[in-house]
């Protein structure tokens, strides 16, 4: 019989916009250690007593290289007797770093590990400093793996999403953003950071927009297209740290258990419509928890796009009132390697102040895939 | 490639002007104190509050005034009721509020409090005098005290006129008006407008209420105007810059101050029933959106009718159908009817009065010609016209009007000229004489001496002293003329033995030089086929890189437009010294083709070489990016900012200095000088330029590039990326890299879409987007 694993704690840093916003000029490796180190302080935990740091980047060059789970473990001043990896599935690195850390657990290979991810797009652009695709593949090809901005218009065009669809969707990511802000639900999250003797506490990226703003943005991916900045996500910093631990881990530290990790799926499909991706990986990720649709409680999605994540909400048959509560990427931002740990703890928190039983963090994936993890209310 | 440009020009650490105050933040003020940064000297800007010091920094940011926006952060506003202190901290201090002799004493008596005993204080008044300004003043502080009179905007205007006391150094004045602002000095005496004000606001005055008494339409007096060299704005125009509105003050003041006798009395704007009746209807000129011309709905303009006084569609009248073509104003001034009459009077009366108080307002007429140029925009200035004229024909024309003939203009006919070959007219002795402003260039200098060490009929090389030749161009804008390329050749064989350094310059008033010469590249395509066209690149090739590996330093002295092979002339060169204006630009993707004379190549090396670049693929991003954008910098500092200069190269801010500085930086590369190592550049490959078409693919999508873009887009990706057989693990050397250059460009002249782009910029002058 496998062991449990639960996610006991969940910090985030705040998600500004990159290069403008105000963790711009912080670097990745310390942005990670400054949410690490906000999640000890916060559980008591001491750091020799984290087996590993497993750390999601989309892009881990430049500043995010040299294996920045390694670096950023060492600046967060773990000892040196804790270890560190990077893992890397673009979008989905921090699920899949979540998963890697639950199935450690599960096998009895440590007790509790830190799972989580940083990416600064402002200081490594996203795909990089030196996009080399295989130069076997078509001009078509490279675009569908690198292009996401014209995946989201291809599935806006084969599901049927709008142009007023999109807008009413990010309408609603940004009123719920703004309603929560407002309210005080994502303060609890944030772990306030110091940058250049400014104090930065809150999300940067949370736009009091209308419908009427919305309908005025001009397309920006596709001549005629549909989809414009505004319902997309935008180029955000930022980072997530959860505690992936045994059930007994955390009694022992007085920790309460946020949730259980139910099931978990990865997919692929065709990279011209990667936005499609979490339709076939949280059937897996559910079916695999012995549940169906109906039995989810609260969703978390990533927003990469309305017309992407619209059309999985319709496929999947979700009802709004369940999806992004507090709002989505399109609001808040997407860091791409730190965004499914903020998706994961949210739906674990969220679970919590609802009192729902299970929750689904899901993504799509450039290149094609979609990963999802089901939670169970503990 | 942005990059940081707030370095100091050439010269200014050395004027000791370490801070400057400027106070007055109107587009004046903010636009002498934005000047002051562009040289990199930091400012204190001050107004009655720190926030108008504030709002006048950014009107400068939105109208141009700075160079680069990083220049925008050497000031520091302020405002004069609690920032008069950090005059404690000025080198310089420029006095630009209203004028109001009061409030400026009021101000000068504060300053005192604060500013250091020897620091300059001048003042932007453009009608008050010195003499008035420091009266009652302690004459050890007046000594401190000097007028400097800026045209608007300061950033380009390029004359600042001088006025200081005997006990001032005019020579300091003078040598930090040029050195940090870039600005030529004319000096002038203590009187009210000096002197470009004095002959310009009597000019407009005569030149509107000429054309209404003689029955002109506007279009007819302006094709008059600009015949004979004003601005294409014309007389009237120039009114509507100014305002009708302020015609009682500043004409108005004008008359006040000057003595009943003054020729400007006869020509009274200030009692003329048009311009009271247009102020009347708000008709004030360009601030109100009508005066004397106003833009219609849908495009155009329509004129006012003198006449009438009511507006009416514009009749075009062309300079060429005055009499004598517009070119022969002694044909024009003595022809028949009213056009003729208008133009007489005008210049005649003009030129009489110049003469008639040339010698109250400056030593000699040289400094109202240039004064009239620079700070009017005319091609000529009064005495020059004279010359023109024909001063026995002016004479006659003047006792024909009635008029004496004044002193000065009897004088020049003594010498037989107002200008000779020795200098211009004294205003005080019998006698041509030079003047800072009539100093010959470097150039010309080595020219008057015969220093000419070879050359053709298309280029040749100077000896500029010390062992520093110059080599100049003698083509259209210097282009690159076969017979260019062959003293170019001449040059690499033979200076090795007969100069220590080479400076790549000219004296033209707009050009380095613009480049390849189309035409001549569409007529080989036309006649001998691309053959040709090939040998004129890879000879361009061959001998850009060899001056870079010559034995001997090579300085460009960078000026006005240096375009496409001009720039890549310069990216060979050890080091680059820019006068600030600068249009710098690779423009070749808009008649269809790329950089081939190595600016692919030296672009590429100064990205890797450069801290920022991160690999293969990011070393060679910017480069794509800005030779697909064909992007012109509007200042040397922004051709920095742009990678077409590096942070090491330097900026001169006066024009004039651009040669001696260029010299200077030749000179101190000499010792011990040694050419560049072969250079080796890191290429991504076929799958790196697969990356950077990534960009131009989605641009594509989203509207933003045409097929013949990405086309376009595609043959450069492949230069820059090494080839189809390009890899990272083979460096590959210039000579490799310029090969395919070369082949890119001949395989672009191939393709009707750049033909249709070379033949519609040829005809039209404008880009073509196919």
């Amino acid at each position: 019989m496998p062991r449990e694993a639960i996610i006991a704690a969940y910090v985030r840093s705040p998600f500004t916009f990159a290069r403008k916003g105000g963790l711009a000029s912080v670097r990745p490796d310390d942005l990670g250690a400054h949410v690490i180190r906000a999640l000890l302080e916060r559980t008591g935990v001491a750091g020799a007593e984290i087996e590993d740091v497993v750390w999601g980047c989309a892009f881990p060059e430049g500043e995010q290289g040299l294996n920045i789970g390694r670096v950023t473990s060492l600046r967060a001043g773990l000892p040196i007797t804790t270890a560190g990896m990077t893992v890397n599935r673009w979008c989905g690195s921090s699920v899949q770093a979540i998963q890697i850390a639950a199935g450690t657990v599960m096998m009895g290979a440590g007790e509790a590990l830190i799972a989580g991810g940083t990416e600064s797009m402002s200081r490594v652009p996203m795909m990089g400093f030196n996009i080399m695709p295989p130069p076997s593949w078509s001009a078509a090809e490279v675009s569908d793996f690198i292009n996401v901005g014209l995946t989201a218009e291809r599935v806006a065009r084969e599901q049927d999403i709008t142009r007023a669809d999109q807008d009413a969707f990010a309408f609603g990511s940004h009123s719920k953003a703004m309603a929560a802000r407002a309210a005080g639900r994502l303060a609890a999250e944030i772990a306030p950071i110091m940058v250049n003797d400014t104090l930065v506490s809150e999300d940067g990226c949370i736009r009091d927009a209308t419908l009427d703003g919305l309908a005025t943005l001009k397309t920006v991916f596709l001549e005629g297209g549909t989809v414009t900045a505004g319902s997309s996500s935008p180029m955000t910093d930022g980072a997530t740290a959860l505690l992936v631990c045994t059930p007994e881990f955390a009694t022992k530290h007085a920790l309460k258990p946020m949730a259980r990790i139910a099931g978990f799926g990865v997919s692929g499909c065709d990279p011209g419509i990667m936005g499609m991706g979490p339709v076939e990986s949280s059937r897996k990720a559910v079916a695999r928890a012995g549940l169906k649709m109906a039995d989810i409680d609260v969703v978390e999605m990533n927003e990469a796009f309305a017309s992407q994540a619209e059309a999985c909400r319709r496929l999947l048959e979700i009802d709004p009132a369940k999806l992004n509560i507090d709002g989505g990427a399109i609001a808040l931002g997407h860091p791409l390697g730190a965004t499914g740990g903020r998706l994961v703890g949210k739906a674990a928190a969220l679970l919590q102040r609802v009192g729902g039983r299970y929750g689904l963090a899901t993504q799509c994936i450039g290149g094609g895939m979609g990963i999802a993890m089901v939670l169970e209310a503990l | 490639m942005a990059k940081s440009t707030t370095s100091m020009a050439v010269g200014v650490a050395e004027t000791g002007i370490r801070r400057a105050m400027v106070i007055g933040a109107g587009s004046m003020g903010a636009g002498i104190a934005a000047q002051f940064t562009n040289a990199g000297v930091p400012v204190d800007l001050l107004d009655l509050t720190a926030e108008a010091a504030q709002a006048g920094i950014d009107r400068q940011l939105k109208a141009g005034g700075f160079m680069s926006p990083d220049a925008a952060k050497l000031i520091r506003a302020g405002s004069t009721a609690t920032d008069l202190p950090r005059a404690a901290d000025a080198d310089w201090i420029i006095e630009v509020i209203i004028e109001d002799i009061a409030a400026k004493r009021d101000l000068f008596q504060r300053l005192e409090s604060w500013r250091r005993a020897g620091t300059l204080v001048t003042s932007n008044t453009s009608t008050l005098r010195l003499a008035d300004l420091v009266q009652g003043m302690d004459p050890a502080v007046a000594r401190d005290f000097a007028i400097t009179h800026f045209f608007n905007p300061p950033r380009s205007m390029p004359l600042v006129e001088v006025v200081a006391s005997a006990g001032t150094a005019a020579q300091r004045v003078r040598r930090l008006a040029e050195t940090i602002l870039g600005k030529t000095v004319v000096d002038c005496f203590d009187t009210p407008g000096f002197i470009a004000n004095r002959i310009g606001c009597y000019w407009i005055a005569l030149g509107i209420l000429e054309a209404g008494r003689l029955g002109l339409t506007i279009e007819e007096a302006e094709a008059v105007n600009m015949a004979f060299g004003v601005p294409k704005s014309g007389v009237f125009g120039c009114l509507d810059i100014v305002g009708l509105d302020l015609v009682p003050t500043v004409w108005g003041s004008l008359k006040r101050s000057l003595p009943a006798g003054d020729d400007l009395h006869r020509f009274d704007l200030t009692t003329d029933a048009l311009i009271a009746r247009m102020v009347a209807e708000g008709r004030n000129g360009r601030k109100t959106k009508q005066g004397f011309s106003r833009p219609v709905a849908g495009g155009g303009f329509e004129t006012t009718d003198l006449v009438t006084g009511t507006y009416r569609p514009v009749q075009p009248v062309a300079v060429k159908d005055l009499p004598g073509g517009g070119r022969d104003l002694i044909a024009l001034i003595e022809g028949q009817g009213r056009i003729s009459a208008y133009a007489r009077s005008l210049l005649l009366n003009l030129i009489a009065y110049a003469a008639a108080h040339g010698s109250e307002i400056a030593a000699d007429v040289g400094a109202v010609d240039l004064a009239m140029q620079l700070g009017y925009g005319w091609k000529e200035g009064p005495f020059r016209i004279a010359d023109r004229l024909g001063l026995d024909r002016v004479t006659t024309g003047l006792s024909a009007l009635g008029q004496a003939v004044p002193a000065l203009l009897a004088r020049a006919l003594v010498l037989g000229g107002f200008h000779s070959p020795q200098g211009a007219l004294s205003t005080r002795d019998l006698r041509h004489v030079t003047s800072a402003l009539t100093a010959p260039s470097l150039l010309d200098a080595a020219k008057a001496k015969g220093a000419r060490l070879f050359g053709n009929a298309m280029a040749e090389v100077w000896d500029m002293g010390n062992g520093v030749a110059c080599f100049e161009a003698k083509s259209k804008m210097n282009c690159f003329d076969p017979g260019v390329f062959d003293l170019l050749e001449d040059v690499l064989v033979k200076g090795p033995g007969l100069f220590q350094a080479l400076v790549l310059g000219n004296d033209h008033p707009r050009a380095f030089s613009v480049g390849a010469d189309l035409g001549f590249i569409t007529g080989m395509i036309a006649s001998g086929g691309l053959d040709a066209v090939e040998r004129y690149i890879e000879r361009g090739q061959h001998l850009f890189l060899a001056l870079k590996h010559s034995p001997f330093p090579v300085v460009a002295a960078a000026h006005g437009f240096a375009l496409g092979g001009g720039c890549e002339f310069t990216l060979h060169a050890d080091a680059v010294v820019a006068h600030a204006e600068l249009s710098m630009a690779l423009p070749e993707v808009t008649v269809g083709l790329v950089p081939a004379w190595g600016g692919c190549t030296q672009l590429l090396l100064r990205s890797q070489q450069d801290g920022a670049a991160k690999g293969p693929v990011a070393t060679a991003r910017p480069v794509f990016a800005a030779i697909l954008a064909a992007e012109f910098s509007n200042s040397a500092a922004d051709a920095k900012a742009k990678g077409y200069l590096r942070a090491t190269d330097d900026i001169v801010m006066h024009r004039a200095g651009l040669l001696p500085a260029a010299k200077a930086r030749a000179l101190a590369l000499t010792d011990g000088y040694k050419p560049p190592e072969p250079a080796f550049i890191q290429v991504a490959g076929p799958s790196g330029k697969s990356g950077l078409m990534v960009e131009i693919t989605a641009r594509a999508a989203a509207g933003g590039a045409t097929d013949t873009d990405v086309a376009m887009a595609e043959t450069l990706a492949e230069v820059l990326t090494g080839g189809p057989s390009g890899d990272p693990m083979r460096p590959m050397d210039e000579a490799a890299m310029m090969a395919l250059e070369r082949g890119a460009l001949v395989e672009l002249a191939k393709r009707p879409t750049t033909r249709a782009r070379i033949d519609h910029m040829l005809a039209t002058g404008k880009p073509l987007r196919n």
